[in-house]
């Protein structure tokens, strides 16, 4: 992946990034994460139930003589509802100078038994979440393109490129550079 | 004049006049309504300014009885809350002024909002589906006075009122074939045959039946999305032709005569990797609509277990027989959070803590597999948990609520919401399979009836442990669901080493269950020291599911040194098979390929040891040989070779489509139909260039190609050789064999 696509300046230390691809970038977010779990805590907000810890200790074992030290930086929760996807940004609110990386964040908001209306209430407050947390933390946004089944809420993801402070959509085929990775975990 | 009778209640539901309106079966056989007054309560909590405007909003809100200041408890918050009650008049109007409510105050948290009103009844009254109770009325307004409930959900062997059941069938598949007839039957009485030609006759015939039987239950094939939407249409169009639409009569199903039928929308629905599709539902009101072909478990446990399911979970029987075990589940829990007076929020909130990288790994693991030891085995004995994980709920105390247990020492005594829920369900279960072990004969009607009523039972204990970890579970949380799977490792393990300790060989481990041999131990005696072993030291209850005289666990189609956790087949002492994961087993498999796998099969139970069964294969080479050269001559039944596969998608989702993809789309291009996710599809190999043909198109505007014989044979070699790979005979071998390519020999065939 060329995450160095995204206009991150050096040493930026905030801003909403979002990264798509059709899995929600989940792998190259995770591997971001293993590197930057290297040099301090990484806060993941799984949405999409992508959080596969396998990937990341094995994206650490080269890196490092102590993955589980590493793996112990990895703070996690998941959200399986959009109303948790909420809440659980709510409670980031507060949390300062921690990379995070939200995983899947469009997942649940698909769900077709929530209304639209309550759809579009929780997404607006979610992201507002996300903007008062970008504010002074970097936070990485994976989504996934939303298909025609759920055209209805595509505006949603619109929505989420129009706030953010860059957008990457990655080719199926592209993976982490170590240089890309390295790059990030310096910020 | 107040009238006191006894009866069993058969209906319950909302109305915006009387509150409710409850039937009763009365003991002489009357079948009555009375109303009764209700009104309900629903709580909201959030902040102190737009609690304050909520009330501003509620003032003089029709309905709205009282608005007051309440402490109570919410499940997942360790205090309690303070929420503003608003009591209402009527059920109809609260779930009114909740969505006006939840439109202008989205940010509030709202708790018993969205309950439906046979729960609420429950939990006041203890009332469900067949309790029999004393009620008092006034004779003239039918108005309820009192209503006593004089028996429990929980009773083993309660007394049921004779049921009146009218059956209506269409003569065909309606889905396939326009219907010509409608078969009625009224229990007890004879059959008989409604034309569908004469339209002016078929309601009145079919009100004069109803009106004539009264019948308290209405079986039908097809009803919901047939049956009640053809008379419905048949009834619009009669009104429209008739010049004075008196001439035209209604029909008259409901028992309620103020009541039209009510319409519940179809829905697609996740459930244990799968997409479900359940069409929409037709309610009656005053007696129950159940359409057995969109009943999700009829085939499993009938009106027994339909009736069961209704009284344990308090849901109306028309309902009870639709819904998935696990709506039944999570309705009794809220029932039991009712009792206790803990708030049941409309939409959970709550989220994970935060767990660490390795904390994940280590928590989220699911049931433990020890992979089988592949290949042929004799004297293997199975031993299962009854209910492993409901009796770890129990035992550990696993709730939302509640401390998470110690491996399974439980944090706290008392038992929260969901062991609570849990606990009867599970000892009425064991009463159960304990009252059908003292009957002599399993096979007589009395048992069936004790086994499908277990068979309810069994759903719903299987579901509670899902439901933990469920997305939209009310109370679910997902450090329980992983508490529980830990608790289950623990125990295996703990087994597994018992086993070994006592010189037994475990050959598998699947979740709650072990397979073990060690030579010379055949009978049961010989396996009822390490039973009882395993349930002092893990407090569990453990039994034999059986001995087999032999067992073949099998690898992985691709790799045949990779084992896969429960595909295998073996036959118990008695002769009985056991089969899992084999095509007779899958929905997906033509009913032509298993049915001769399942004859092979039977020919191997004759065997006792692998001589015996390396004896058999001539027979079985013999039944494949013939089964082949039916097809090749078209003398098998063209119903024999459905293939009925379920879709999880939209038919337009798919990029590379399945055949049954192709079917469904053919079905959309030629007649319109769409098939939905988690509908199934039904359909044939055929020479053609999309392969397959859509069983339910008309044939006679679509007449299906010639079947595509070289597919079955791979189809059938395929599940020929899955039974014959301990002798290591292949899959393409025998393909090779059905297309001509490959010449076998074998003695005696």
């Amino acid at each position: 992946m060329k995450l160095s696509k995204l206009t991150i300046a050096q040493r930026q230390q905030r801003g909403l990034y979002v990264v798509s691809d059709r899995h929600a970038a989940s792998d190259p977010l995770l591997q971001l994460g293993a590197h930057l779990s290297l040099s301090g805590i990484v806060r993941v907000l799984d949405c999409g139930n992508r959080a596969d810890m396998y990937l990341i200790a094995r994206t650490l074992r080269p890196l490092t003589a102590d993955p589980v030290s590493a793996m112990r930086n990895i703070r996690l929760s998941r959200a399986f509802t959009c109303y948790q996807v909420e809440t659980l940004l709510s409670r980031c609110d507060a949390l300062e100078q921690v990379p995070v990386l939200v995983l899947d964040f469009l997942s649940t908001f698909t769900d077709e038994s929530v209304s639209d209306d309550e759809v579009q209430r929780l997404f607006h407050d979610s992201v507002a979440h996300l903007r008062r947390l970008s504010g002074r933390n970097i936070v990485m946004v994976g989504v996934k393109p939303l298909t025609d089944v759920i055209s209805k809420r595509v505006d949603l993801l619109t929505e989420l490129m129009r706030l953010c402070d860059d957008f990457v959509r990655l080719n199926e085929l592209e993976t982490l550079t170590a240089e890309a990775a390295e790059q990030l975990s310096l910020l | 004049m107040n009238v006191s009778v006894c009866g069993w209640l058969l209906d319950l539901y909302e109305d915006e006049n009387d509150g409710v309106r409850l039937w009763f079966i009365l003991e002489d056989g009357t079948r009555r309504m009375v109303r009764q007054r209700f009104q309900v309560a629903f709580y909201a909590a959030g902040r102190k300014e737009r609690l304050h405007q909520c009330c501003l909003e509620l003032r003089g809100m029709a309905g709205v009885v009282k608005q007051s200041r309440v402490i109570k408890q919410d499940v997942f918050k360790p205090d309690p809350v303070c929420a503003l009650e608003i009591l209402t008049d009527n059920p109809v109007r609260q779930a009114r002024i909740f969505r006006r409510l939840k439109k202008s105050f989205a940010d509030l948290t709202f708790y018993n909002a969205d309950l439906a009103i046979q729960t609420l009844h429950a939990a006041r009254y203890g009332t469900f589906p067949m309790a029999y109770c004393r009620i008092a009325y006034n004779a003239d307004s039918l108005e309820l006075e009192t209503i006593e409930i004089l028996n429990s959900r929980w009773d083993v062997a309660p007394i049921l009122p004779a049921l009146r059941t009218l059956s209506i069938e269409p003569d065909r598949v309606p889905t396939r074939e326009t219907p010509r007839a409608l078969r009625v039957e009224a229990e007890g009485r004879r059959p008989f045959r409604i034309g569908l030609a004469d339209r002016n006759k078929i309601i009145p015939t079919l009100n004069r039946i109803v009106a004539d039987y009264d019948p308290d239950l209405i079986k039908t094939k097809n009803g919901d999305d047939w049956l009640f939407p053809f008379l419905l249409d048949l009834e619009k169009d009669r009104r429209a032709e008739e010049t004075s639409a008196a001439f035209a009569e209604r029909l008259a199903f409901n028992r309620d005569p103020d009541r039209k039928i009510r319409w519940k929308k179809e829905i697609s629905y996740f459930s244990y990797g799968q997409i479900i599709y359940r069409g929409r539902e037709a309610h009656l009101f005053g007696r129950c609509h159940l359409d057995i072909r969109n009943a999700l478990m009829w085939k499993d446990y009938g009106l027994d277990g339909t009736l069961e399911m209704a009284r344990v979970t308090t849901l109306p029987i028309a309902q009870a027989a639709r819904v998935s075990p696990g709506s039944g589940i999570s309705v009794m829990q809220m029932l039991t959070a009712l009792e206790r007076d803990i708030l049941i929020p409309e939409q959970k909130q709550q989220v994970e803590m935060i767990k660490t990288g390795d904390e994940l790994i280590r928590a989220d693991r699911g049931g433990l597999i020890y992979q089988p030891i592949t290949g042929f085995h004799t004297d293997v004995a199975q031993i299962d948990f009854t209910s492993m994980y409901p009796a770890i709920i129990i035992k550990g105390n696993i709730s939302p609520e509640v401390p998470l247990p110690d491996g399974l020492e439980p944090a706290s005594d008392e038992l929260g919401v969901v062991p609570a829920t849990l606990k009867p369900l599970y000892l009425k279960r064991v009463a159960f399979r304990q009252k059908i072990m003292t009957l002599p004969d399993r096979n007589a009607v009395m048992a069936k009836r004790y086994a499908a009523r277990a068979s309810a039972l069994k759903w719903l204990l299987v579901v509670c442990f899902g439901f933990l970890g469920y997305k939209n579970a009310r109370f679910g949380r997902i450090e329980a669901h992983e508490a529980v799977t830990a608790g289950g490792r623990e125990i295996l393990l703990a087994a597994k080493q018992i086993c070994e300790s006592m010189g037994f060989r475990v050959l598998h481990m699947f979740v709650d269950a072990l397979w073990i041999a060690k030579p010379g131990c055949r009978t049961a005696a010989d396996f009822s020291g390490v039973l009882d072993a395993i349930s002092r030291r893990t407090k569990l209850m453990i039994s034999l599911d059986g001995i087999y005289r032999w067992i073949v666990f099998l690898p992985s189609r691709g790799n045949d040194n990779l084992p896969v956790p429960n595909r295998y087949f073996g036959c118990f002492q008695d002769g009985r098979l056991k089969v899992r994961g084999l095509e007779l087993r899958r929905h997906d498999s033509p009913p032509w390929v298993s049915a001769i796998q399942r004859q092979i099969l039977d020919v191997l139970s004759g065997a006792w040891d692998v001589r015996q069964f390396a004896d058999l294969l001539p027979k079985v080479f013999r039944i494949f040989v013939d089964a082949l050269r039916r097809l090749n001559a078209g003398d098998v039944a063209i119903e024999d070779l459905l293939l009925t596969i379920r879709i999880s998608r939209d038919p337009g989702a798919y990029k590379t489509p399945t055949a049954a993809v192709r079917a469904a789309i053919q079905l959309q291009e030629r007649t319109g139909i769409r098939t939905v996710p988690g509908q199934k599809v039904r359909f044939l190999f055929v020479e053609s260039e999309s392969g397959v043909y859509n069983w339910d198109q008309p044939p006679d505007r679509y007449p299906p190609e010639p079947i595509d014989r070289a597919k079955y044979r791979e189809l059938l070699a395929r599940a020929v050789s899955s039974i014959l790979w301990p002798f290591g005979i292949r899959q393409k071998d025998l393909c090779d064999y059905a297309n001509g390519t490959l010449q076998l020999r074998l003695e005696g065939v």
